[in-house]
């Protein structure tokens, strides 16, 4: 009985959890605002029901239709989650709050209308809300109501190139407390900006009647682009809002503890659409010697001294002190000076403040003395665009005289043999040969327009090199294939039978001619025998005249040829046998027996 | 005057005019040695530079590139007297000049190592035959015994180890010399930058100085990206650099 009573309570249990409501209110706080305060936009979605191990789906973004006239910007989450406990029964709660701040543009009557949006797979529909606007009394206070605000603080112009600080604060009010900086992005392709650093500096304020806490970031901007050109910024920042005590009327102030009892929201920051007009450098007026530098600068140029000896160095530094874009400030070009030999310069920079805009900028040239006499350093020309007057401003220094003396190093002779008898050369020796050999040198002229060596106009692999190639390539093919041929033969018995018996076929004739009638059949059947044998690829030297009749038959040789073949036996064992040989004629046997072997 | 006086006398001048060009235009190589030592160097510039057009030699390079020193063009002679060594790489006359030239310009060292010259011995295309026979050279002697069933005698041997080498030194010339074909100097008569980026707005990425040795490493347009003697890297214009080997 108690089992079942069990069962039934946990599949009662088990439903309610699973039960679940949604509820959405959407509303402007305030919903009537004076011209030129702020309101914000809620829209509250409250998820209770009694399974408290449901989870938070965030919602990231409303599909919030638009109201003529109306602004919205900044929109901020936050949530919260509550469970209660009532008669045994657990419910839990979890409301996602959206704010959104609504600037209006008039007075006037601003509704959102109703809408609808997807969460957790179900459709939503979020209440139309209304804003109402009225003009500002004039004795009214012009107090600010919004909580987190971001500023930009920038001149209105500024000359392409020129590097300028401005400065990013973030507005936050006194009862609230920053959490974390969670993102930052900048709107400004047409800007070089250096910064934000990562610390701000904290000040306070008081804006519009309210106190706020106030980070600031400075940071270099140099336009890049000339033309009305975009400058915003947007922070996504998470604060944190104190709920468990009202710090406004609090007398003690805030307390520790407020931090600890707050809520933490995310919001998102943008600063007001900034423009800033980027002209472009002034053509009329500019001088030669300018090369970009905008701001306000002094130049000091000195030698390091004021006589040197020839193949001495001397350094000219020119000092440029001031405040403008010194990271865009190049080496004075200086004219060709007779009588020195220079190179590139070096610079260095010591800056006076942190962000390099004021400061020192130093060039080192190194001038070596070519003659001695009295020579003088170039002069230096350098001009810079002052903003402030929007004019050109040229600096010049004159040339600096430098008293050169010959130099006191002595010229190194050629190496000559040592010799005891012959003492030091002197001093006169050395600079009378020494000069006079190069000079001479590089006076005489080749005579001899003989003819150098090939060099080739086009490309090295000319049709000699392919053809070269090519032919080495087809000789060594065919001597391989030839060489591999004779190698497989060798291997082939068939073949040696045959070759052997082509050899001594060939030697037959010539050794039966010239001799009585028996030694000429002797050859003659022998001869027969290696043809017969060539032309079955069988050895048939010893066969009868009956086996080799029966192989030539076997590979259809005529019948006159075997008549001729067996009509050659018979005379030759008549020869043998008989000893009969007066009708003997050589030369016509000669000529049945080759063309009897031709047929063959 | 009579017809015949007329047509002989504008024969006369026509023949005049024919023999005076044809003695600058025959010989500008002697002419422009005669203007050298009247010490006219502009026209013995002009005429070393026909003489090597139409006929190029190392010492109408050499005299050439005297002319354009007398002519305070340092840099410019340093090429021509590089493209006379080239020529006849063995001049040591040429080679001394073309060092105290770079001296001069503050370049120090001689730039040709003694294997760059033993490379121009003979010229590329004599280098490229003698690898070719060389190689089937080698082909052979380890061919032709494998094929005959012989082991190799010592005469095989010997022809193994010539061949080899041939070879190994011919495909050596002819990389150096191949390396002389992208070498070229800085023409420049000042300091010359080298940029980043095959354009003149690109950054510097360095200098070269005039007269500098550089070799080519890439192209592009009418930009050479180039690495000098001080291992400066970076493109440069052509009209400030001129290859030895065109």
């Amino acid at each position: 009985m108690n089992t079942r009573i069990l069962f039934t309570s946990l599949l009662i249990w088990t439903g309610a959890c699973l039960h679940a409501d949604v509820e959405v209110t959407a509303r402007f706080e305030p919903s009537r605002i004076a011209m030129g305060s702020t309101s914000r936009y809620v829209v509250e979605i409250t998820d209770s029901g009694t399974d408290i191990f449901s989870t938070l789906d965030p919602i990231n973004s409303l599909p919030v239709p638009s109201a003529n006239g109306l602004s919205l910007r900044n929109m901020q989450t936050s949530s919260s989650q509550s469970v209660r406990i009532s008669n045994g029964r657990a419910e839990q709660s979890i409301t996602q709050r959206i704010v959104i701040d609504a600037i209006p543009a008039s007075v006037g009557s601003f509704t959102i209308p109703a809408y609808a949006f997807d969460h957790k797979g179900t459709k939503l529909a979020v209440p139309a809300a209304t804003l109402t606007v009225v003009e500002r009394a004039e004795q009214a206070g012009n107090t600010s109501n919004k909580r987190v605000f971001l500023t930009l603080e920038t001149p209105e112009k500024l000359y392409v190139g020129q590097t300028q600080m401005i400065t990013m604060k973030l507005y936050l009010a006194e009862e609230l407390d920053l959490h974390r900086l969670i993102n930052f992005k900048r709107d400004a392709n047409g800007f070089i900006i250096e910064g934000p650093p990562e610390e701000p500096l904290k000040t306070g304020e008081i804006f519009n009647g309210r106190r706020y806490q106030v980070f600031n970031w400075p940071m270099k901007i140099t336009p890049i682009r000339t033309g009305k050109q975009e400058l915003n910024a947007y922070f996504e920042l998470s604060i944190i809002v104190p709920t468990q005590r009202n710090t406004r009327n609090d007398p003690f102030g805030r307390s520790i503890f407020d931090n600890f009892f707050g809520k933490t929201e995310r919001v998102n920051v943008y600063t007001e659409p900034t423009q800033i007009e980027v002209l472009p450098l002034p053509q009329i007026g500019q001088p030669e010697s300018f090369s970009g530098a905008v701001g306000q600068f002094n130049m000091e140029v000195s030698a390091d001294a004021k006589s040197t000896r020839v193949g001495e160095p001397i350094m000219l530094s020119i000092k440029l002190s001031g405040a403008g874009n010194f990271d865009r400030i190049q080496a004075p070009e200086l004219p060709e000076a007779a009588g020195w030999r220079s190179y590139p310069p070096e610079s260095t920079f010591e800056t006076d403040d942190s962000n390099a805009l004021k400061g020192k900028k130093r060039f080192d040239y190194i001038f070596v003395p070519e003659k001695a006499g009295k020579l003088e350093l170039p002069g230096v020309d350098f001009s810079f665009l002052d903003p402030n007057t929007d004019d050109y401003v040229e600096l010049t220094s004159p040339p600096i005289a430098i008293e050169v003396s010959p130099s006191n190093l002595p010229v190194v002779a050629p190496p000559k043999p040592a010799n005891p008898d012959v003492g030091n050369p002197t001093e006169s020796s050395i600079d009378l040969t020494q000069p006079l050999d190069a000079e001479a040198l590089m006076l005489t002229l080749d005579y001899r327009p003989t003819k150098g060596r090939n060099l080739p106009t086009g490309s090295i692999f000319t049709p000699l090199v392919y053809w070269l190639n090519g032919s080495f390539l087809a000789a060594l093919s065919i001597l391989i294939g030839v060489r591999y041929i004779q190698k497989k033969n060798r291997q082939d018995e068939t073949y040696q039978f045959i070759r052997t018996a082509k050899q001594a076929l060939k030697a037959i004739p010539k050794k039966a001619h010239g001799h009585d009638a028996t030694t000429f059949y002797s050859h003659a059947t022998k001869a027969v025998r290696l043809a017969a044998s060539i032309r079955t690829k069988q050895d048939l030297q010893s066969a009868d005249l009956k086996e080799l009749k029966a192989e030539l038959q076997q590979l259809n040789v005529s019948e006159s040829i075997l008549e001729d073949i067996q009509n050659l036996f018979q005379t030759a064992d008549t020869v043998r046998f008989s000893g009969q040989s007066q009708d003997f004629d050589p030369s016509t046997a000669n000529k049945q027996l080759n063309s009897l072997l031709k047929a063959l | 005057m009579s017809l015949s006086l007329r047509l002989s006398l504008f024969y006369g001048v026509v023949a005049l005019a024919f023999t005076a060009n044809g003695l600058t235009a025959e010989n500008p190589f002697q002419s422009g040695i005669e203007a050298y030592e009247q010490g006219d160097y502009k026209t013995a510039k002009t005429e070393f530079t026909l003489a090597v057009n139409t006929n190029e030699t190392p010492a109408a390079r050499h005299n050439l590139g005297l002319a354009l020193f007398q002519l305070d063009k340092p840099a410019q002679a340093v090429w021509q007297l590089e493209r006379a060594l080239i020529l006849n790489p063995f001049n040591k006359d040429y080679r001394k000049k073309r060092n105290l030239v770079r001296e001069q310009l503050g370049l120090t060292g001689d730039p040709t190592e003694w294997y760059d010259s033993l490379s121009q011995l003979v010229s590329i295309s004599a280098w490229l035959m003698i690898a070719t026979v060389s190689l089937w050279l080698l082909v052979g002697v380890f061919i032709l015994p494998v094929l005959n069933d012989k082991s190799a005698g010592i005469r095989v041997q010997l022809l193994r180890c010539f061949s080899l080498l041939t070879l190994t030194l011919s495909l050596i010339a002819i990389g150096l010399n191949l390396q002389t074909h992208k070498t070229g100097i800085i023409l420049s008569e000042e300091t010359a930058s080298l940029h980043a980026a095959p354009a003149n707005a690109a950054p510097e990425s360095g200098f070269a100085r005039p007269g500098e040795r550089a070799h080519v490493l890439d192209q592009h347009n009418n930009f050479y990206k180039i690495k000098t003697e001080g291992s400066a890297t970076g493109w440069i214009s052509e009209d400030d650099f001129r290859l030895l080997v065109e």
